[in-house]
């Protein structure tokens, strides 16, 4: 799925928890891509399944891998502590970005310049529901988003994308 | 006579079948591995019913491995594109019919892991269906 007009995310920069909260801008290394997901930690099925795919869509492409970087930006930063959601994504990506805020406009802000969708509401019973948009978005090093893929989307199909990804990038 | 006696023999299986059970099968059980902050897990399997309908009524595991064990189903709303997660009551198993638990769908989810799901491990499930009764089946973990 490709945005018409292609949506610019260049101008968004987020405290990396991972990285002593400095904040990271959504761009990418030259030649390189940065892959973003919006979710939680404590998200069974669907955040595990995507980070999984793109895990092993990545396993897949020998050095090129290292072209390519990863960032988690948890919607529940409430019950996701910057510890959290380091360890978290690190099982997975073990370079990846943490990305978490305090500040709910700063997330509302990222959201929105991505497409992105979440919701996070306390049930009467004390327990917490959160539901939220699972696009994989590739943004390249002009802070453009390439591709975003939607929940569902095969290892091997985002396998062939950031193949024909990479080389767009490093042709131009 | 003859006639009566293989309609009696009919009907002794017909109720043989029911006090067995619905002889519901359990395919391919897994789960997924678990991050070491993850505090949430999903179980997977597919349930393939016997010669009448049952229902899985719910699911237990043992606290080493959680605190508890629900049904949910992950949906995705058309509109925002949101995905979320329903408990659900209980999943109807038609005869002779197949219901998948799979990532994006149903799926057991394991709640406050009491560790890691590590590549390689088994553990079990029981699954209590309304006819078969307590059904016992060894998920294997894997890194998918």
């Amino acid at each position: 799925m490709v945005g018409t007009p292609a949506i610019q995310v260049g101008h968004i920069s987020l405290p990396a928890a991972s990285h002593e909260s400095v904040p990271l801008q959504m761009i990418a290394e030259p030649e390189g891509l940065l892959v973003v997901y919006f979710g939680y930690t404590s998200c069974p099925d669907i955040c595990p399944t995507t980070l999984g795919d793109l895990r092993s869509a990545m396993s897949q492409l020998g050095d090129d891998s290292e072209r390519i970087e990863v960032a988690f930006l948890t919607v529940d930063p409430e019950r996701d502590t910057d510890f959290i959601t380091t360890k978290y994504v690190q099982t997975f990506f073990p370079d990846a970005y943490a990305l978490r805020t305090d500040d709910p406009e700063e997330l509302a802000t990222a959201a929105r310049a991505f497409g992105a969708a979440y919701e996070v509401a306390k049930t009467s019973d004390g327990s917490v529901e959160v539901g939220h948009s699972a696009f994989l978005y590739a943004v390249n090093s002009d802070g453009t988003i390439l591709v975003q893929w939607p929940f569902g989307m095969s290892s091997e199909l985002i396998r062939n994308d950031l193949i024909y990804l990479l080389d767009q990038e490093g042709a131009s | 006579m003859k006639r009566l006696f293989l309609l009696t023999a009919v009907a002794a299986l017909a109720l043989a079948s029911c006090g067995g059970g619905s002889q519901v099968s359990i395919d391919d059980p897994w789960a997924r591995t678990s991050a070491s902050t993850q505090n949430a897990g999903a179980g997977y399997f597919t349930i393939t019913g016997g010669d009448t309908a049952d229902r899985l009524l719910s699911v237990s595991v043992d606290a080493s491995i959680a605190a508890a064990a629900e049904i949910h189903e992950s949906s995705m709303d058309p509109e925002t594109s949101m995905m979320s997660m329903q408990a659900v009551e209980s999943l109807e198993i038609p005869a002779g019919g197949t219901v998948i638990l799979e990532p994006g769908s149903y799926h057991v989810m394991l709640m406050m892991l009491t560790e890691e799901l590590v590549a390689g491990t088994e553990f079990d499930l029981d699954l209590t269906f309304e006819d078969a009764g307590v059904v016992t089946v060894t998920l294997e973990v894997r890194d998918e």
